[in-house]
């Protein structure tokens, strides 16, 4: 205790100095933590934003994960609607599942002929009320602004539906949506070539005979579209498409691509007049802890129906996920590992300094009969003490400035998302983190008092005493 | 894409003379009938030109040679198409076998497949029209008789019959088929997809002698889902050839000299 007691006094006697060492270490703290946290939250956000959209786990036909986007109706689930009770009704299961939904993607070509537009298109058939509940996935209590409840396709309504914002802009329906920023496409040329014979029938006589007009617009006036795709034996089929709006996907590829509709109209498009089946059953569990657990359970399940179906989890099916983790994971180390080296460095700038001044009271405590360890002790619970009042305040101060941060109101876009969301400090749940950041300050500060206390320690007495 | 694929200007306009029918015919009978006709009973080659008009005016023109063959199992034609007209698509080839079809290119000397979801748009699909032995796959219910104006405004007697698919391998779910009493030839039919949406619409007409039979001599199809579009698909200088089952192997592609 005397030590201790010493060790204090000693750090009281250059006051100054021994705030600034202490400082130091603080700041480092307060870095790290911050952005740690800053860290914690794009993670979770993350998370929730993958679950929020497609659950955390997927179950595919076998071999869909592979080779399935080239033809989703050859790698469909049968019978579907099976597979989601035996996944529901499974006493495992059941307590810790929010949402069984199926879900059909497909492509084809998307149409607005009356402007004579049309494209390619990568389509998503969902359940809206199930993606509706799906997008009140919050286990992290963080505060998704935005149209979480508005998925743009209801359950009732097969013919209504979502496009990407780059999908309106090709297919003309900037000004009948009211989109801002997006030009009318440029009338397209109308190439003809003269050594063609004119026709000999009245093509628009003919053609005008059998002219239906295709079903009447709407009340709410949605623009019209059509969509084209083939079912697995090539026959070609249509069906009218209603756009409600057009949603921002987040990245142009998607935005140019997508469009949104509900379960029964995918259906229709992919598997025509054949069985009605899913390409996916996407499964929301209430907490991630238990995805592993379920993960197995379902794997076991299908292996004791003998159904042929393979389950992947969201980290798998989002590869940017890991990417994401990995990079900041990267940029964190990098930032720690220099807040260390500064630390290292004010320690032993510090302590020398200390052990320079103190040379003539080491030469005494020597003479008096401390052996090289206890001076050695000494130094180093200084080198510690100021570690721990430097990260003991950082830590403090973090969540002081956290606190004040998360009340700020800054708003950010995170990366692979349309919309603008609070940026906030995950300070919950941060433990270790802090503990980590802490325990790793106060073990280097005392690391670092290691060499000025070992050059403390070797001296030889009467150079010491003599030392002016 | 979509030129690539043009059509496969077949056997189909071939509408062959008329069977003696002596009592009255049931629908399948009429539909068995209307295709027999389409089918020569032999290999034969065509010469066949397709013309898309946008809005009335003529876009693009190509020129094909058909070769053409039942598959004595499906019933089904297996084709090879090889482009003549424009020069730049000259020697391009395409293989259409059962529901398999490939693209060949003669700069690369390579076969692509080309996927059902791949031959949406355009003519392509038009082959589909003309070349489909409708009552193998579909079955036919007489609605009863109209008298229908044909393309050139002539008024038709005819049977109105409705198709529906009865094969999982019919490409559309519905057909609307007009043909006509007593001579048996197609004169219009709608093709439904099976949403229930009218794809296209073709009036065969231009009855001509061809290797032995009459037969339409020009196709018109109306694009009901692109209503700015309509094609004409005109047929000459059809002979009987004996073709060689090696012309429909991919692999045979490359080595395929033709005159």
């Amino acid at each position: 205790m005397m030590l201790f007691k010493i060790a204090f006094r000693n750090i009281l006697r250059n006051g100054r100095r021994s705030l600034m060492t202490a400082s130091a270490i603080a700041v480092g703290a307060i870095a790290m933590i911050l952005f740690g946290e800053y860290i914690a939250f794009i993670m979770v956000g993350l998370e929730t934003g993958a679950v929020a959209n497609g659950g955390h786990l997927t179950v595919y036909h076998k071999g869909y994960f592979d080779f399935g986007s080239g033809n989703p109706s050859a790698y469909s689930i049968d019978k579907y609607q099976s597979v989601m009770r035996l996944i529901e009704n499974d006493p495992q299961l059941k307590p810790e599942i929010t949402v069984v939904t199926p879900n059909v993607t497909l492509f084809g070509i998307a149409g607005n002929f009356a402007l004579d537009a049309s494209k390619t298109f990568y389509g998503s058939g969902f359940i809206a009320s199930d993606r509706i509940k799906m997008r009140r996935w919050n286990e992290y209590g963080i505060l998704r602004l935005g149209r979480a409840d508005d998925v743009g396709v209801r359950d009732n309504d097969e013919t209504h539906g979502v496009v990407g914002i780059g999908m309106a802009r090709v297919l003309g329906l900037c000004q009948p949506l009211k989109i801002a920023n997006c030009p009318s496409p440029p009338k397209p040329k109308t190439a003809s070539i003269a050594d063609a014979p004119a026709p000999d029938v009245n093509l628009a006589e003919l053609s005008a005979r059998d002219r239906e007009s295709v079903q009447a617009p709407p009340a709410d006036k949605a623009p019209r579209i059509d969509l084209l795709a083939a079912t697995a034996e090539g026959a070609p089929n249509v069906v009218s498409f209603f756009v409600n709006e057009a949603v921002n996907m987040g990245f142009k590829e998607l935005d140019d691509m997508y469009v949104g509709m509900n379960l029964k109209l995918a259906q229709q498009l992919l598997y025509g007049r054949g069985e009605h089946k899913a390409v996916s059953i996407q499964i929301q569990l209430h907490r991630t802890e238990n995805m592993a657990s379920a993960h197995a359970r379902l794997d076991a399940l299908f292996a004791k129906h003998g159904l042929d179906l393979e389950v992947h989890d969201f980290k798998e099916l989002q590869p940017q996920y890991n990417q994401i983790v990995g990079f900041m994971s990267a940029i964190f180390t990098f930032i720690s590992v220099i807040m260390g080296v500064i630390v290292l460095f004010t320690i032993v700038n510090t302590m020398s300094m200390s052990v320079m001044e103190r040379t003539n009271e080491i030469g005494t405590a020597r003479a008096m009969g401390v052996r090289r360890s206890g001076i050695r002790r000494q130094f180093l619970i200084e080198g510690w003490m100021l570690g721990t009042i430097g990260a003991t305040a950082g830590v403090i101060l973090t969540s002081l400035l956290a606190n004040w941060f998360n009340h700020a109101g800054v708003m950010y876009t995170p990366p692979g998302q349309a919309h603008p969301v609070p940026l906030l400090l995950l300070t919950q749940g941060v433990g270790t983190l802090l503990f980590s950041v802490w325990f790793g300050l106060v073990l280097m500060a005392t690391i670092a008092a290691l060499f000025p206390a070992n050059r403390a320690a070797r001296m030889l007495v009467v150079d010491a005493l003599r030392h002016v | 894409m979509k030129k690539l694929l043009v059509g496969f200007a077949l056997a189909a306009l071939l509408t062959p003379a008329a069977l003696a029918q002596s009592k009255p015919p049931t629908a399948q009978d009429i539909v068995a009938a209307a295709d027999t006709t389409r089918n020569p009973g032999q290999p034969f080659r065509i010469t066949s030109t397709l013309v898309e008009y946008v809005g009335g005016k003529p876009r693009d023109r190509v020129a094909l040679v058909v070769f053409a063959k039942e598959n004595k199992q499906t019933h089904q034609f297996s084709n090879l198409v090889r482009y003549v007209d424009p020069p730049r698509d000259l020697g391009k080839m395409v293989l259409m076998n059962g529901s398999n079809m490939w693209f060949y290119d003669p700069s690369s000397k390579v076969s692509v497949r080309i996927s059902p979801q791949q031959r949406l748009m355009g003519q392509a699909s038009d082959g589909d029209v003309v070349t489909a032995n409708l009552a193998k796959d579909y079955a036919a219910k007489l609605l009863g008789e109209e008298t229908l104006q044909d393309a050139d405004r002539k008024d038709r007697a005819c049977w109105h019959l409705d198709l529906t698919a009865a094969s999982p391998e019919a490409i559309y779910s519905r057909i609307e088929y007009w043909i006509e009493k007593g001579t048996n030839r197609p004169v219009k039919g709608k093709f439904y997809s099976d949403s229930g949406r009218l794809l296209k619409i073709a009036y065969y007409h231009k009855y001509a002698e061809q290797l032995g039979g009459m037969r339409a001599s020009e196709t018109i199809i109306i694009d009901s889902v692109d209503q700015n579009l309509v094609t004409t698909m005109t047929t000459s200088d059809m002979r009987a050839q004996d073709i060689p089952d090696a012309w429909f192997q991919r692999e045979y592609l490359p080595r395929l000299k033709v005159d």
